[in-house]
């Protein structure tokens, strides 16, 4: 198998890895404008190339996949452009904005992976407490999601691990339910605590349908809360 | 089928937009261009629905960013920039200036300058200090122009800068003797978004410097001057 990767150099290490643990090793072609990329290709052995020297190379057609990893998605488009002309069977993009993802499928990749949807799923799941936040793990299989959940002020309601089971038994969902204490242990005690991490992961319909009936459930207890607090608070008749 | 009258041009378009595509953009993208794209550089708020492929810059705002996508993005020999949210920009315009881009009369057309009071302030300052150190170079009036049709490798330049990406583009075509720039000072002008107030300074204070720069580095000024220059430049700034 012959690989050609348009590469910059924050991920060098990263594919460099990935391409290590395959056997039988694979051919490796790799073309860049980064001075940093061509001294590590010469410590590891791999084909260098320069970006603008791609247009005129015949060995393309050889290839069996090409990889897109430049830095900006831009850059990747234009090379995309080039690589295309040469018939490679399956090209492989690098999705730096989650609103570019149409340009690079009009284009015509054929997978796209997506550097910013974990950087954003981290993100917003420190900042935004009390949401859901979805995460599609593997781009190839976009079926397959997780669905992360920061518990802060709802801790308060005092719902119980074995409530969330239970809800979830009736239902005989395909899913697998975790939940994490705010150091990313496994939760050890018996009621949910403020800055404990609910983890549902599954298949798409299957998470989705677990968020609704979790949201059910916290929204009755809070309709108890406030129940009792109304209950509590003695009014006071002007008049 | 049908047969245009621009058929086999080889002219890329894009659009610069921070919001909504107005009319300028219903008049300009038609059957004329090769490859057109719309440039969003603002915040997405809402989507854009077009038939031309809408790409989104990173980061958002950088105006001199999103025209150096754009020489990325599109791979015809000539290509306009347009700003899509202009008023002034009309068809027939824009029509003629790619025929005499085509024809060979000039290398670099600008048009319809694209301002603010601000941001012309700053400037002539900035252009003071340039025509100051560098005497033999000329610079469009403009701080910025909404309308840029040009050869493109006159557009391929390492230098960045915020916001006007137009003078490092005539700088490098007057290295070239051939190159003829044409810088038209219509009489209406398109006005700068009320986003970017604030941030005028910031922007002409990296126009200055990244001239500079591109001045040493092509030899228009000895290096020890300039690197002096940028010196005291940036002194005056803090």
């Amino acid at each position: 198998m012959k690989i050609f990767i348009a590469l910059s150099k924050n991920y060098f290490r990263l594919i460099a890895n990935a391409i290590s643990n395959i056997k039988p090793p694979p051919r490796v072609l790799i073309a860049s404008d980064d001075d940093e990329v061509e001294a590590l290709c010469k410590y590891s052995g791999f084909e260098f190339k320069r970006l603008a020297d791609v247009k005129n190379l015949e060995e393309l057609r050889e290839c069996d996949i090409a990889i897109l990893a430049l830095a900006e998605d831009s850059e990747n488009i234009a090379m995309l452009k080039v690589v295309k002309d040469f018939n490679v069977p399956i090209i492989i993009a690098l999705l730096h904005n989650k609103n570019n993802r149409d340009v690079l499928i009009g284009e015509g990749v054929h997978y796209i992976v997506d550097v910013d949807e974990y950087l954003y799923a981290n993100l917003s799941a420190m900042l935004l407490p009390d949401t859901w936040i979805f995460i599609t793990p593997i781009s190839l299989l976009s079926k397959v999601k997780i669905a992360l959940y920061r518990v802060l002020r709802r801790a308060l309601l005092g719902i119980s691990y074995d409530d969330i089971k239970g809800a979830f038994s009736k239902l005989n969902l395909n899913i697998y339910v975790e939940f994490f204490n705010r150091f990313g242990n496994r939760a050890s005690g018996q009621v949910l605590a403020a800055g404990d991490y609910i983890v549902i992961s599954g298949f798409d319909d299957d998470v989705k349908q677990a968020v609704k009936e979790l949201e059910k459930l916290f929204r009755k207890f809070e309709e108890i809360q406030a129940s009792r607090t109304l209950q509590q608070i003695k009014s006071r008749e002007y008049g | 089928m049908k047969l245009s009258r621009f058929e086999g041009r080889n002219i890329g378009l894009a659009g610069l937009t921070t919001g909504g595509v107005g009319k300028a953009w219903k008049a300009i993208a038609d059957k004329m261009f090769a490859e057109s794209y719309i440039l969003y550089y603002g915040f997405p708020q809402k989507k854009i629905i077009t038939k031309t492929k809408v790409f989104y810059v990173d980061p958002p705002l950088i105006r001199g960013k999103a025209i150096k996508v754009a020489t990325r993005l599109l791979r015809q020999p000539v290509i306009a920039i347009v700003n899509a949210e202009s008023s002034c920009i009309d068809k027939n315009l824009v029509e003629s200036v790619v025929e005499d881009i085509e024809v060979g009369e000039y290398t670099i057309y600008m048009s319809i300058p694209y301002t603010s009071t601000e941001l012309e302030k700053l400037y002539k300052e900035v252009t003071s200090i340039i025509y100051k150190h560098i005497p033999n170079i000329k610079l469009p009036p403009h701080p910025s122009y909404s309308l840029i049709v040009g050869v493109k490798k006159y557009f391929e330049v390492e230098e960045e800068t915020l916001w006007s990406y137009e003078h490092l583009t005539v700088l490098m075509s007057l290295l070239d003797g051939k190159a003829k720039v044409k810088v038209d000072n219509s009489n209406c002008k398109d006005v700068v978004q009320s986003i970017f107030s604030g941030m005028e300074k910031v922007f002409t204070m990296s126009l200055l410097k990244s001239v500079i720069k591109l001045a040493i580095k092509r030899k228009i000024i000895e290096k020890e001057r300039g690197l002096r220059v940028l010196e005291e430049v940036e002194a005056r700034i803090k």
